[in-house]
């Protein structure tokens, strides 16, 4: 064989690298065939390829016919001898290959991720759905407006976790999607598989339905909810919350210097009692939260405290108004009896079980326990917007009168309750 | 004449070629460039596909030191040739008619 039949042969089998190597031989051999007959003639191997058209020519006709009957083709990108033959070929292409499957690996599993992370919503939507059916029957005392209000809620969340998981579903596909597409490109494997889909505007259209559908639902909860207090008392159960690091400050005062008691507190709980047998001090005793402060002052035997934020709030008000759900205790000794006692709490409990000849309380949405403390009196309690809860019955407002020693738990929802 | 044209009427080409021998690449190119204007690239495609349909068989037979493939008809390439023909023959009419009528 000549040196330039070498080369066009050379260069023949490098145009025609896709094919599988059983068709370069046959197709090689042919030419090499081909192109001696041709010189034996008298044609030079540069005459016959003129004729011929050029190698590029040769290799068009050759892959033309190999695509069109498709058997000639190689398996596929991802078949190990595809591989291998692609890794003697080039190691840099085949590494860049390699590299791209690896890299698509990534998306993918983000793609498996999100569709775990869908599935995990529909089933909260559907354990949301169990528990309010069961919070509903386990509710017998309850008025319609709070059955409402709970099967409100549980619309409500149920209806953000179907739009939850249905978003993060479409997230999923899409991810899958572009990345099958990219790896598809990047292995240069422009056959797409043919069977039909729905195409885009169809399912992007169903979607915005479905989305508008879980809106709709979700207004309807929250319309509901909002018809008794029950998201006021979640807020206020999730107010509970204690910050981790706490500093307990105490104050002690001679009784007989105090007439008056303001506590004024942002949203820490406030809690009055009435001290063991023995004691002779007024305790203060207040749990502080790095971004709140207070100093109790006493002046001409009136005693105030005051809670303020350090201006060092965690993230937004919003939240440390809830991680600020602390104590503030005031012990009082047996006997001792304040002309006074203001009490008022942004949204923390208010909890008093202890004598005074005038006790007021404001409250923002917490609770307030009142514990008359064995003696007879009247209990003057008004909520305005919020409601008086006793023994399970609910009146909207009004007076409420107790017996002698009897425990009275009044709720407040926003209003101000004054106990006189 | 039209590629489309052309590919069909290859095919029936070869086989006739071939008919009246075994015949080996650059002689059958030969044979068919002397007949019909069409590129040699087309040939071997040609060659591949009516060996894979089993029209044609190769044998190797050695030539001056070195192997020279020869292809042959088969049995199914002579009934497939005869279908061309009789097809073509259709075919032949009908371009008769329409060359007449364009020349009148």
């Amino acid at each position: 064989m000549t040196d330039s039949l070498n080369q066009i042969l050379a260069s023949l089998r490098a145009e025609l690298a896709d094919l599988p190597e059983e068709a370069i031989r046959r197709t090689i051999d042919f030419y090499e065939e081909y192109f001696t007959d041709a010189l034996e003639t008298g044609r030079s191997e540069e005459e016959t390829l003129v004729r011929l058209g050029g190698v590029k020519e040769i290799a068009a006709h050759v892959l033309a016919e190999a695509a069109l009957s498709g058997a000639e083709l190689k398996p596929g990108p991802l078949s190990l001898t595809g591989a291998l033959r692609r890794g003697l070929r080039g190691l840099a292409g085949s590494a860049a290959k390699a590299s791209l499957v690896v890299g698509a690996a990534v998306p993918y599993s983000l793609a498996l991720g999100c569709y775990f992370l869908a599935v995990t919503s529909f089933a909260v939507a559907l354990a949301v759905v169990a528990l309010t059916g069961f919070g509903l029957q386990g509710m017998p005392n309850a008025d319609a407006m709070s059955r409402v209000s709970l099967a409100g809620v549980g619309l409500l969340c149920a209806a953000a976790a179907i739009a939850v998981g249905l978003g993060v579903w479409t997230a999923a596909g899409a991810i899958g999607r572009v990345t099958l597409k990219a790896l598809r490109r990047g292995l240069r494997r422009e056959r797409e598989a043919g069977s039909p889909r729905e195409s885009a505007p169809a399912r992007r259209g169903k979607l915005w339905i479905a989305f508008l559908a879980c809106g709709l639902a979700a207004g309807l909860g929250a319309v509901g909810a909002f018809l008794s207090d029950l998201p006021l008392r979640l807020f206020s159960i999730w107010n509970s919350m204690k910050p981790a690091d706490l500093v307990v400050r105490e104050w002690t005062y001679a009784p007989e210097k105090i007439r008056e008691i303001e506590i004024r507190t942002m949203n820490s709980a406030i809690v009055v009692e009435t001290g063991a047998s023995g004691e002779k001090l007024i305790r203060l005793i207040r749990e502080e939260p790095t971004w709140l402060s207070g100093t109790p002052v006493l002046e001409n035997g009136r005693l105030a405290f005051r809670e303020v934020s350090s201006g060092t709030l965690p993230f937004m008000d919003f939240i440390a108004r809830h991680e600020g759900m602390t104590d503030v205790r005031i012990t009082i000794p047996r006997g001792y009896r304040a002309r006074s006692l203001s009490l008022g709490s942004g949204s923390g409990a208010v909890s008093v079980a202890a004598n005074a000849a005038a006790v007021r309380v404001e409250n923002g949405s917490g609770v307030i326990r009142f514990e008359s403390g064995g003696a007879t009196r009247r209990i003057r309690a008004f909520a305005k917007p919020g409601h008086i809860v006793v023994g399970g019955k609910i009146q909207v407002s009004g007076a409420y009168e107790s017996g002698s020693g009897s425990l009275v738990e009044l709720v407040s929802g926003d209003g101000t309750i004054d106990i006189r | 004449m039209d590629a489309q044209m052309k590919k069909g009427v290859l095919d029936a080409l070869v086989l006739t070629v071939l008919k009246e021998g075994d015949s080996y690449g650059y002689q059958l190119s030969e044979r068919v460039a002397g007949i019909m204007e069409v590129s040699e690239t087309a040939l071997y495609p040609v060659l591949r596909r009516l060996e894979a349909q089993a029209m044609l068989e190769t044998y190797s037979e050695e030539y001056q030191g070195r192997l020279r493939k020869y292809y042959r008809l088969t049995k199914r390439g002579r009934e497939k040739l005869h279908e061309y023909a009789a097809g073509l023959s259709d075919l032949a009419r009908v371009i008769a008619v329409i060359i007449k009528g364009e020349k009148q």
